[in-house]
């Protein structure tokens, strides 16, 4: 916890906070890429929200205040750009996020930086099936392997509610694997 | 028809892979968005000219002094 009070303020720091800043950027690149994938899908769409949530960080460093780990406040912001960002995608074509999200599905296929095969595009369409926040649970459980204690600082939502939703996730999941 | 445990497959990677090299490059192109920390510098042309008089004033009187006191 010391160390990261340290750090935080080696971030608001003006004569360090470019070094530390970049720090922050390699600690936590990888991690965030793979979380904003797993809900936008697509490379290049998350490139453009990885890149914007990191902005957005620098630009509110001033506002963390420190109540929260950095780590979930980071993951928070990435979280709200990459539902924004396909929100936003799905009204300026005139469809619904849902209708957005299983044409992604289907252009995986296709994406040269997609090397998956029959079965996690079936999961895929499985995870589809469900209300958006159960589908964040799922994949922050199981394609990013997040504990339940991160995952609740994250979203704000209980462990005991979290862990009821992950069920009932996996449940539809497997009916909808074993039926398609 | 078999069903379809997800604990007893084998994990289901999601797949996704990225450009090579893309992490490699990818902290300088948000440094770049990210306004640049520089130490101030005092320019000879800042718009604050006071201190050039204080200094020519000084100067002046470095100059004059000597010649007035052998007068």
């Amino acid at each position: 916890m010391q160390e990261e009070k340290e750090f935080i303020q080696e971030l608001l720091n003006p004569k360090t906070q470019n070094l530390a800043f970049e720090k922050l950027l390699k600690k936590f690149q990888k991690p965030l890429y793979n979380h904003i994938r797993t809900i936008v899908l697509n490379h290049y769409d998350t490139d453009d929200v990885l890149q914007n949530t990191f902005v957005k960080v620098f630009r509110n460093l001033d506002k963390f205040k420190g109540d929260s780990k950095l780590f979930s406040w980071i993951y928070r912001i990435a979280t709200n750009e990459a539902l924004t960002f396909i929100n936003q995608k799905a009204k300026k074509s005139g469809i619904t996020s849902e209708t957005l999200q299983s044409k992604a599905i289907d252009n995986l296929k296709a994406d040269i930086y997609f090397d998956g095969n029959e079965i996690q595009i079936k999961l895929q369409k499985a995870i589809a099936q469900l209300p958006e926040k159960q589908q964040l649970v799922f994949k922050m459980k199981y394609f990013e392997e997040l504990k339940y204690e991160e995952i609740s600082e994250i979203l704000g939502t209980s462990v005991g509610a979290l862990k009821a939703s992950y069920h009932y996730a996996v449940k539809k999941i497997e009916a909808f694997v074993t039926t398609n | 028809m078999k069903t379809f445990k997800l604990d007893t497959t084998p994990k289901i990677e999601s797949g996704f892979k990225t450009p090579e090299n893309y992490f490699d490059t990818f902290s300088a192109k948000v440094m770049q968005q990210i306004p640049n920390q520089e130490p101030k510098i005092i320019s000879l042309f800042s718009k604050n000219k006071s201190w050039i008089y204080a200094a020519a004033a000084v100067l002046v009187l470095a100059l004059t002094l000597p010649i007035a006191y052998n007068n």
